[in-house]
């Protein structure tokens, strides 16, 4: 039985710790070979925990020919170079989103992935969410007409600042690519403008922030994102998505979606942890990294086109620059 | 002591019958008499007719009649919205109060006009848009704000969505010139009142996608039947409104009246619709069905309005503020035109 050779760089990052480490060691076609970090502590102990070697400098695994897919968590910052780095030593990526933090980055994977030898594909979990992936069927069978208008809501506390996400990066670049691909992806279309606001300290992943953004597409659809990190600490995490159609509408926010609720007697303030939210974990990374890996035992192109990631952080970058102009930004549609 | 008097100047456009029961409801009011004016259309006219008959009041063809009477106090201005500035002129000089239903003019020099002429006469005047900020969920926001529960205000999502197709509705090849736009000017009154109300400010800025989505009869005519809206207000506060009216008649809710607002202290999210609810759930066939009681809260500002008038204290809406919300529609129109983001106040609007 063929199976995937896999290296995975910025393994101590908690996203790969909770999602990619336990897909890959629990898939009968892959073998976990190296783990890579900079944190030789936590990093060595990793790769003892998966049986796997461990090295702390990734450009060691780009020569080794028993490699065959670079799996990267690390921060922001890096995905793009050591994309870039794997993709020309021949192996095929997995890469956490973004694509990469500046526009010309973004071109230059994309123009790598195009020439590779190796397949890539940016993480797009939210489209392996249950309750999106029934939204995009739904929508698809016709049952809600056209679809016209999505709101998309992300509300939760703000983030500490940390390295992982870099100070100086816009919070657009981390989450809303995930977003605005969801979106695309769920009416088959592409934005020709966007218009966005934003409060909150000056382009920093830190603190509170608020962001709004509506975005105009080619075939006649709105999409209104908001970000909102200025609630308070307790404030549950609320991932809203609802989608008006000609003939009907789907709700599969997170509001809509509990299934335990506590009222207090504050009524309808939000007071902290008077609400709890309880979702059965719905391992939607398992699933599009199991589909990264078919498609690599398959030799087929991953649903999560490198095109279809470029248009998400496309728009990350044109909403950034319609918040720093208060212009109206134009987007190749 | 004598009681004020209400005339009713036409039934061409908008619930003239609702607020005029909304007035009667304050025991300081009495219904004295109904007018039309010149070319008014038709089925205005037998509506009028048919009021007067109702309440048995005398009716005018010609509103300057009814203007001349002394015992009238108060006028409720309800012909189609590009007669109101002219018609509001003529009541204002005649030294009525006036209560207007939206929109209240098509355009923005219309609502300077009633702005200059309600305030040359010392009158009172109040725009019926109690919707939007009286239902009990927008209040209890409203009182988180004022407590300082929620700190200092940073943002303001409103949804104003009310659900299903308006029965019976025709509009005209001359509706926009009559009424000044479709569902963003109908129900944009109330969501963007209800906004720039919480925030307390004034929109400066104003960016709009606007279309028609869901009507092929508003499509024939170029109405718009959706919009979304982003603000900034002077304040620092943004906000957006998504307003219009989606054809959705199965869902639950069929008032889709959101609003959510973040302040540096706290959050509040308010629904309002989800009052008195029934729900059906049939085995054969296999069925649910819902149905939401849900007041349509008019006529608290109205009767504050009488009370203004009696106790001589500001209008709970007054002229100035019709005129900032009517100033907002028009800059999203004309951003949804160009595609960019308008600064208000609009030069030569």
């Amino acid at each position: 039985m063929k199976r995937i050779r896999t290296a995975v760089v910025g393994c101590v990052a908690g996203v790969c710790r909770s999602e990619h480490l336990p897909a890959l060691a629990e898939h009968p076609q892959v073998k976990l070979s190296v783990l890579c970090d900079i944190d030789v502590a936590k990093g060595t102990e990793l790769a003892n925990q998966y049986e796997a070697e461990f090295c702390s400098d990734y450009k060691e695994l780009l020569g080794r020919a028993d490699i065959d897919l670079v799996d990267i968590c690390t921060c922001d910052y890096c995905h793009a170079e050591q994309t870039l780095d794997a993709l020309r030593a021949g192996k095929s990526v997995l890469c956490e989103k973004p694509i990469a933090t500046t526009w010309a980055r973004a071109q230059d994977v994309c123009h790598a992935a195009r020439q590779a030898k190796g397949k890539y594909m940016c993480i797009a979990n939210n489209r392996w969410r249950p309750r999106f992936a029934k939204t995009k069927a739904v929508i698809d069978s016709g049952r809600i007409g056209d679809p016209i208008f999505i709101s998309q809501t992300l509300t939760a506390p703000g983030s500490r600042p940390t390295d992982h996400y870099s100070s100086k990066m816009h919070p657009l670049i981390h989450n809303g690519m995930h977003w605005f691909d969801l979106a695309n992806w769920l009416l088959d279309d592409v934005p020709v403008r966007v218009y966005a606001n934003y409060i909150g300290a000056e382009n920093q992943w830190a603190g509170s922030f608020y962001i709004d953004a509506t975005f105009h597409y080619s075939k006649g659809p709105i999409l209104h994102f908001v970000e909102n990190r200025s609630v308070q600490a307790g404030h549950p995490f609320f991932w809203g998505l609802n989608v008006i159609g000609t003939g009907g509408e789907i709700e599969a926010g997170d509001r809509e979606n509990f299934s335990v609720s506590i009222h207090t007697a504050e009524g309808i303030r939000l007071a902290p942890h008077t609400f709890e939210l309880l979702c059965d974990d719905d391992h939607c990374h398992r699933l599009q990294i199991n589909h990264f890996i078919d498609c690599l035992l398959q030799d087929r192109e991953p649903d999560v086109s490198v095109e279809a990631s470029m248009k998400a952080i496309e728009m990350s970058f044109a909403a950034i620059e319609s918040i720093e102009t208060g212009k109206s930004i134009a987007l190749e549609g | 002591m004598s009681k004020l008097g209400i005339g009713l100047l036409s039934s061409a456009y908008g619930h003239p019958l609702h607020y005029v029961m909304d007035l009667l409801a304050h025991r300081a009011v009495e219904f004295k008499a109904v007018a039309e004016y010149d070319h008014a259309p038709p089925d205005a006219v037998e509506r009028s007719v048919a009021c007067a008959k109702q309440y048995d009041v005398p009716f005018y063809t010609d509103y300057h009649e009814m203007l001349e009477r002394d015992d009238i106090d108060i006028v409720v201005v309800m012909p189609y919205p590009r007669c109101k500035p002219e018609m509001i002129e003529a009541a204002a000089s005649a030294g009525k109060h006036i209560l207007s239903d939206k929109p209240h003019a098509v355009d923005v020099d219309g609502a300077r006009r009633i702005v200059k002429a309600v305030e040359q006469a010392g009158v009172k005047f109040f725009l019926t848009l109690g919707q939007g900020r009286t239902p009990a969920p927008v209040q209890r926001v409203k009182k988180a704000i004022d407590d300082g529960t929620l700190g200092e205000l940073k943002a303001i999502d409103c949804i104003f969505l009310p659900r299903g197709e308006l029965k019976g509705f025709v509009p005209s090849p001359s509706f926009i010139a009559d009424v000044g736009g479709g569902e963003v000017t109908n129900f944009g009154y109330y969501a963007i009142d209800a906004v720039l109300w919480l925030a307390g400010g004034e929109a400066t800025e104003v960016y709009a996608e606007i279309e028609t989505f869901f009507y092929d009869h508003y499509r024939q005519v170029g109405l718009d039947d959706f919009g979304q809206l982003s603000l900034k207000l002077d304040n620092g506060v943004v906000a957006s409104i998504t307003v219009g009216r989606p054809p959705t008649v199965s869902h639950p809710f069929a008032f889709n009246y959101q609003i959510g607002v973040t302040g540096s202290k706290g959050t509040i999210h308010a629904r309002v619709g989800a009052g008195e609810r029934i729900s059906v759930y049939e085995s054969d066939p296999p069925r649910a069905s819902s149905d939401i009681f849900t007041p349509w809260p008019s006529r608290q500002m109205v009767l504050e309005f009488v009370d203004a008038i009696l106790n001589d204290s500001p209008s709970p809406l007054d002229a100035h503020d019709a005129l900032h919300v009517l100033e907002v529609i028009r800059a999203a129109y004309h951003s949804n035109d160009t595609h960019h983001p308008v600064m208000l106040p609009m030069s030569g609007s």
